[in-house]
């Protein structure tokens, strides 16, 4: 659906994204990365609102800078703050449905549809300017979907709100990816991020870091040894028979009473197939057991540690 | 006593409606998402869209008809002086200034000019202007809120965008000048009609058209292009009050200074006096009436009639500046801030 092929974004002499290309198919994107890292300007290209300085950009088979086209089938909800307060919530939604082009006899119905769907039918009829945070996301939501978009983008959605109202957020992005929809969402909050989707685009000092499911990714970050920490009883004893293993490289006590060991290995695979036989025939007591690594946020600090390290070098 | 609820009878299928739209598999409702599988219109005429919600967002306040009523009152205050002294007061003006003698049927276009660019006129039609192009509804505000991002990743253009903002402010200036201004005209067709009114002024209803079409086509165009340029409607507000009373103040200041240096009127001070955004307008609207400037109310004490002003450079200039702002409005317009490093 979203093709970037050698795509470059300069500002005069600073640097947006450089040499990106990816694609992004249906289902839920997560868009990742600290402050400058590209992820705005990689929107705005997709969104067609600035044109790349190098290379294309490709959303639904055409290139979307100012083409009413791309523009149709496309939906976005910036990170708007402020603005339209003046208006009602199911006004807003209205003015947008007129700008996407449907018809206006069928504007009431399709409005009322969308703001049932984001759960605003109770405060549509009030003033943008009185919602709380996660009335606008939901609305803003509601604005980019009035048009039945095949791609939504969505830049940080999930900003500011409440766990109830990210669980909402959350869920509404899910319902609209089971329809078949492309949604892209940025985001910096990485916990949600994860709950969201294991698709992810990385990014870094406008390089695209990593792409693709997230522990996939994570398995082939072979730098960086995998690691798993259990507790027991008898974590030393445990200790001594891990670093019997061949695929395990360290072992160390964390805990200062010697309750758990944190294991580090570089064949996650073969250590978790085979774990659980050694615990069993030296009857070690595993109170918790857990990789720390195997989530979005290990993920990320490895990539962009390591983009860092070798940009420096 | 179990009283069994009453069977509420299936809503009748109509002729070749699918069955399972009219009564629902489930009793628990459906909220999940709904694809639109209705047409959608071509990307024509949405800047009418745009238009219409800064209308109605503008339209909507109570204080901008408060304002707007205002604007009644220097043609109200001539339809009464003139239907109770009409025929004296220009008996009076003949003698004072008989060079408008000599202008043919100047009566009621005399009564229309004077009521257009009088005073409190001016003001409320900058006002107006003022509150459509740097409030709430303005491309400042929509700047400040970065909503251009919103209505620019819709199936519309920067041009629709400009034209509807462009459109709200000149609709909005023209109706509150051309109500009073066209209620003047009827006033004097229903009252004169039998005694000559359109054998005196056939051509008074276009003029008064042209005349009120002018502030609104100058100030849409002017305010279009500073507001496109700022994100801060109160800014936009300052900047464009400011540059209208400066120049409001500072041009017959000059042009009184060189004609009494040169003894004269010539027409180079009389352009310099109408050097201002309100002296383009008065200039213009002086010679779609084709009348010299003379107050009815406020006559002065010593008879003296400026002469109109060249018309050519009037419209020469006032396009030059409506070019210049619209092209720095399409210029600046763009979803995003592109800063350049």
């Amino acid at each position: 659906m979203i093709v970037l092929e050698h795509a470059s974004r300069w500002y005069g002499q600073v640097i947006g994204i450089n040499d990106v290309s990816c694609r992004i198919m249906p289902g839920i994107t997560a868009l990742l990365g600290p402050n400058g890292a590209g992820k705005s300007t990689l929107i705005k290209l997709i969104t067609g609102q600035l044109r790349p300085s190098t290379g294309t950009v490709t959303v639904l088979g055409e290139a979307p800078f100012a083409n009413p086209r791309v523009f149709r089938r496309l939906g976005y909800c910036p990170e708007l703050e402020r603005g339209c307060d003046d208006m009602t919530g199911r006004y807003f939604v209205t003015l947008l449905a007129h700008m996407g082009g449907l018809p206006s006899a069928s504007i009431p119905q399709r409005v009322s549809e969308v703001i049932e769907f984001v759960g605003m039918t109770e405060n549509a009829d009030r003033k943008i300017g009185g919602y709380s945070k996660g009335m606008r996301q939901r609305i803003k939501i509601a604005q980019g979907v009035v048009h039945d978009p095949d791609v939504l983008v969505l830049d940080e959605p999930l900003n500011g709100l409440d766990p109830i109202g990210r669980r909402e957020v959350t869920g509404l992005l899910t319902g609209l990816a089971d329809k078949g929809k492309c949604v892209v969402v940025s985001s910096h909050i990485l916990y949600e991020v994860e709950h969201l989707t294991r698709n992810i685009l990385l990014m870094n000092h406008g390089r695209l870091l990593a792409q693709g499911d997230i522990y996939t990714i994570r398995s082939l970050i072979d730098a960086h040894p995998h690691r798993i920490a259990i507790r027991s009883k008898h974590a030393r004893a445990l200790a001594i028979h891990l670093l019997n293993l061949p695929y395990v490289l360290s072992a160390r006590l964390d805990a200062p009473d010697a309750t758990q060991v944190e294991v580090e290995t570089r064949s996650p695979d073969t250590f978790y197939s085979q774990f659980p036989d050694m615990v069993l025939e030296h009857g070690f007591d595993i109170t918790s057991f857990e990789s720390p690594d195997n989530n979005l946020e290990s993920v990320f600090k490895y990539l962009v540690n390591e983009s860092g390290t070798k940009a420096t070098q | 006593m179990n009283v069994n609820p009453p069977m509420i009878p299936p809503i009748p299928t109509p002729p070749g409606a699918p069955q399972e739209s009219v009564v629902p598999n489930s009793p628990i409702a459906d909220l999940s998402y709904r694809n639109y599988d209705g047409p959608l219109r071509p990307p024509i005429f949405r800047w009418w869209t745009v238009c219409r919600m800064s209308l109605r967002l503008l339209w909507k306040k109570p204080w901008f008809w408060g304002i707007a009523a205002i604007c009644l009152f220097p043609y109200l205050i001539h339809a009464i002086f003139y239907y109770f002294a009409g025929s004296v007061t220009i008996q009076i003006l003949a003698i004072q200034f008989p060079e408008l003698a000599d202008l043919p049927s100047f009566k009621f276009p005399l009564q229309m000019y004077s009521a257009f660019t009088g005073n409190i006129n001016s003001i409320i039609l900058l006002t107006i202007a003022l509150l459509a192009g740097a409030g709430s509804t303005s491309i400042a505000a929509d700047n400040q809120a970065n909503a251009l991002q919103v209505y620019l990743s819709k199936p519309i253009g920067k041009g629709d965008y400009l034209l509807g903002k462009w459109m709200c402010i000149f609709l909005s200036v023209f109706v509150v000048a051309a109500i009073p201004a066209i209620s003047l005209y009827l006033f004097f067709l229903t009252v004169y009609a039998t005694q000559g009114f359109l054998h005196d002024a056939p051509w008074l209803w276009l003029q008064t058209l042209a005349v009120t079409l002018l502030p609104a086509a100058f100030h849409a165009s002017l305010l279009v292009g500073i507001a496109a340029w700022s994100r801060s409607p109160r800014m936009v507000t300052a900047i464009y009050a400011g540059l209208n009373f400066i120049t409001y103040v500072m041009a017959p200041v000059l042009g009184r200074i060189l004609s009494h240096v040169y003894h004269r009127d010539t027409w180079q001070n009389l352009l310099i006096t109408h050097a201002s955004l309100q002296g383009i307008l008065d200039g213009l609207a002086q010679n779609i009436f084709h009348m010299p400037d003379v107050n009815l109310l406020f006559i002065r004490r010593e008879p003296h009639l400026t002469p109109m002003p060249p018309l050519w450079p009037l419209v020469i200039a006032s396009l030059v500046l409506m070019g210049i702002s619209l092209a720095a409005a399409r210029a600046k317009i763009h979803a995003v801030e592109v800063v350049k490093g």
